[in-house]
């Protein structure tokens, strides 16, 4: 009874949110076909491809793999999802689409390729959609409350923090914890959210929430704004990592509002050797970094260093001190 | 005294007649005239922030769905408005359906062309209806008043 409970809440709860997207026929479909997982497998991801039948990504007690389903999508019904998930206006959503994904709201995010129309080396169109990937979110616990308070210990002190890890651990699920902890209660600060991919806005609601959010915003210009005229004392983006964007950020963000962000990175030293992210850390826009990683029981274990550590770390020496 | 009060009545009937008659040529064109603007609307919206269709029709005036003859909540997309719209003339309402199929499948310039291409349409049909409501409003204004003085002269 427990098991089905936890996958109650784990799988077939976030499906439901893609209901509105689907002919109700391949929901239900979809749906059985998720009856054939294992009750402690989580669905991570669920891939379409025109004229294929649909295939889960599971995870579940430290491994994934792929589960094809049953549940066949032609071309016809794979624009038509796509259409809904573009609430019916291609055009609202072109910039995002050309960048290779869509923000559907509750913050799922899905992957989108086509056949790229280019001009100039520049994608300034996709059509003939192929390919969905719906990053279906899933519970995990809350950041400890000490990494909480830590971030926000340092962020009162101008330091900012680079969170990090590989795809699906947990990254947008911690800044979306930070979004609802650093502006709330006694001690809340003024937090500005510069949400790219509107992932984080839509879930960070709260009528005491000392938020403000800029949504759709590209996060130098974002970073910019949120500096120049909402003076916060902290602000938060997902995801920074390209060189561009990163001298980007550093032109904007150089009047010391402390920046808490995520990077995609297996480890320190990976992280290290982006060339953006080396940028940042050179000027000092992090002060500390944060690994995290999803444990088995679905917790978040961080392990955290300080600027200088990150420093010693990019010269060869590994410092990491596990905290949990 | 009856035939004064008689020929009273015919003009006074004669006269309401001619302003129901009136009314619904002017609705017949209201119709018309809330699609163009609605399609206006549209155009800027996209062009301007490319807002997608829900959120550009909560934009629009409530009043506008109204004179297209649509009752009930506001719509969520334009194949919704379309098909629940009553637009009286039938070549407005088919452009306007013929819109609606097709919207949001398409980029941002796209879009905007297909907005153009149909508010030209629409406008030269626009066009043209005030045209013949203005000829057709002339003739109810004098069959009536023509009618009711042929019958004040049988009266009389």
């Amino acid at each position: 009874m427990k098991d089905a409970e936890i996958r109650t809440d784990f799988s077939r709860g976030p499906l439901e949110q893609l209901k509105e997207y689907f002919p109700s026929g391949l929901y239900f479909s979809l749906l059985r076909s998720a009856e054939l997982l294992k009750p402690y497998e989580r669905i991570e991801e669920l891939r379409l491809r025109a004229n294929s039948y649909a295939c889960f990504t599971v995870g579940g007690q430290g491994k994934r793999k792929n589960f094809t389903t049953s549940v066949f999508f032609s071309e016809d019904e794979l624009r038509e999802a796509f259409n809904f998930m573009c609430r019916g206006s291609l055009y609202a959503y072109s910039e995002s689409i050309i960048k290779g994904y869509v923000s559907l709201p509750s913050g799922i995010r899905v992957g989108v390729c086509g056949r790229a129309s280019v001009e100039g080396g520049r994608i300034i169109g996709v059509y003939d959609i192929s390919a969905l990937n719906i990053r279906i979110p899933w519970s995990v616990a809350s950041l400890p409350e000490e990494i909480l308070v830590g971030i926000r210990a340092n962020a009162r002190l101008g330091i900012g923090t680079l969170i990090f890890s590989p795809p699906a651990q947990g990254k947008t699920t911690c800044l979306r914890s930070l979004c609802r902890f650093l502006p709330l209660g006694d001690e809340a600060m003024r937090v500005a959210l510069v949400d790219t991919r509107d992932e984080l806005s839509s879930l960070c609601v709260g009528d005491r929430l000392s938020l403000d959010r800029l949504v759709g915003y590209p996060k130098a210009e974002g970073i910019r704004i949120a500096t120049l005229f909402m003076n916060p004392e902290v602000i938060i983006c997902d995801e920074i990592g390209g060189e561009s964007e990163a001298a980007a950020i550093l032109d904007s963000q150089n009047c010391g509002v402390p920046l808490i962000a995520t990077a995609h990175a297996p480890n320190l030293s990976a992280l290290m050797r982006r060339r953006g992210i080396t940028v940042l850390h050179n000027a000092r826009v992090f002060g500390s970094y944060l690994s995290l990683r999803i444990g088995e029981g679905g917790g978040f274990c961080c392990s955290a260093y300080s600027w200088e550590e990150a420093d010693r770390l990019v010269c060869g020496d590994r410092l990491g001190i596990d905290i949990y | 005294m009856f035939a004064v009060i008689g020929s009273v009545l015919i003009f006074i009937s004669a006269i309401a007649i001619a302003d129901r008659l009136l009314d619904g040529v002017d609705a017949y064109i209201r119709g018309v005239s809330a699609v163009r603007v609605i399609l206006e609307r549209t155009k800027v919206l996209i062009e301007c922030y490319a807002l997608p269709a829900d959120e550009i029709l909560k934009r629009i005036d409530a009043s506008l769905f109204a004179d297209c003859g649509y009752a009930g909540e506001a719509p969520k997309s334009f194949a919704e408005l379309a098909e629940g719209a009553k637009i009286s003339d039938g070549e407005t309402a088919e452009l306007f359906s013929a819109f609606s199929r097709d919207f949001g499948k398409s980029y941002r310039q796209d879009e905007l062309s297909r907005c153009a291409l149909y508010l030209e349409r629409l406008r030269s049909r626009e066009q043209k209806l005030l045209k013949e409501a203005a000829k057709r409003k002339k003739i109810i204004i004098t069959l009536s008043i023509c009618s009711a003085l042929a019958l004040v002269i049988l009266i009389l």
